[in-house]
């Protein structure tokens, strides 16, 4: 039996809803705020689907839209973003448990991320997502070589701050 | 290996929880929807009333002092050019309006790149600030000249030549002032923001 044009968009969308809390938690940093988000960005999708015509993969068109949702809250948001000073680097408790240590480095990474611009921080995102250049430039409008070169330079900043964290690898 | 590729080995290690346990259902999937849906028609209704009711007021008001005052030639040429001010005006306005308020993801609008939605959005803005500049530089004045003869005719201030430019510097002065707030903190401050964002991708793309 075939399925409903909404079925067939729940299981999409649930295939990668990551994408949507990693959008989220990259953009804004309150929780509150954060979920405000998540639901404007699902509903969005939802609206947007009827126009998802396959042409590109599922997961590009969910940045697409996820991605100008986000970048067009933060643009409404009255919150002035808090830039908080981050910690030298990760402190190397031995009685910290590796699942403590984990969470802490992943919430210092989102930290870093969450310092660059909106259209870095898409940049950066879609990299860490494991797109290709091609996928990045198709979602934020770049030229494959622009990528490339702000990659270096967003590579950088993040080399800067998180060399201590994760020059040991992980 | 550099910092970035370990980073994203940790990342693509860490970061698959959130597809694992967020899956969403029919059931969920209302919870969100509904709500957001409200949310987007009380605000269109909120936009709708407030408009409407303004326009209201004004023909209301400019209707009536025409028929109360049928015969007083020099008065009724100021209604009727706060009439004809005005029907442009909430011709342009709503359909402006309208267009502004087009969800950016509707179904049928076309799913654009971050640069092509940032130049979209400019565009949309840019078009509507415009107009609304131009109508301030012709309306304002004439209106607060409208609305000065009227307050002359209806309140007792005098009939004099410095009562009347006293009257006109008053209205204009909060007109002008409440203009230009709203002009900085509506138009102003979110075009300089999404022309930020732009110029963060086309300097890049012009290098």
């Amino acid at each position: 039996m075939r399925e409903s044009p909404e079925d067939q968009f729940l299981k999409d969308l649930n295939s990668n809803i990551g994408i949507v809390h990693r959008v989220c938690k990259v953009y804004v940093k309150d929780a509150g705020e954060r979920e405000d988000l998540y639901q404007e960005i699902i509903y969005q999708l939802w609206k947007s689907y009827p126009g998802f015509n396959g042409n590109s993969k599922f997961s590009t068109w969910m940045y697409k839209v996820a991605m100008n949702t986000a970048i067009n809250h933060i643009r409404k948001s009255s919150k002035a973003v808090q830039q908080e000073p981050l910690p030298e680097h990760l402190p190397e408790k031995p009685c910290i448990s590796e699942a403590v240590q984990l969470e802490e480095k992943t919430r210092l990474l989102y930290d870093v991320i969450n310092r660059l611009s909106p259209i870095d921080k898409a940049i950066i995102l879609l990299y860490l997502d494991d797109n290709s250049y091609d996928q990045i430039a198709s979602v934020t409008g770049f030229t494959k070589t622009n990528v490339s070169v702000r990659l270096v330079r967003i590579k950088k900043q993040l080399e800067k701050e998180l060399k201590p964290v994760f020059k040991n690898n992980l | 290996m550099d910092t970035l590729d370990n980073i994203k080995q940790f990342w693509l290690l860490n970061n698959q929880q959130d597809t694992d346990n967020n899956n969403l259902n029919k059931e969920s999937m209302k919870r969100i929807i509904e709500p957001q849906i409200k949310k987007e028609q009380r605000y269109i209704k909120e936009y709708f009333w407030a408009f409407a009711f303004w326009q209201i007021l004004v023909y209301a008001v400019l209707t009536h002092f025409i028929v109360r005052y049928w015969g007083d030639w020099q008065f009724i040429f100021c209604c009727v050019t706060g009439v004809l001010m005005f029907i442009p005006y909430s011709i342009t306005f709503h359909k402006s309006l309208s267009c502004w308020h087009r969800p950016a993801n509707a179904p049928d609008a076309p799913l654009r790149n971050i640069h092509g939605d940032l130049k979209a959005q400019i565009k949309q803005v840019s078009i509507y600030f415009q107009f609304k500049k131009r109508f301030d530089l012709v309306g304002i004045p004439v209106i607060c000249g409208v609305l000065a003869v009227i307050m002359m005719k209806v309140t007792p201030v005098p009939h004099t030549f410095l009562g009347g430019l006293i009257t006109f510097g008053i209205v204009f002065f909060a007109f002008a002032r409440t203009t230009h707030v709203q002009n900085k903190n509506n138009f102003e401050l979110p075009l300089a923001r999404l022309r930020l964002l732009l110029s963060d991708i086309e300097d890049l793309n012009e290098e």
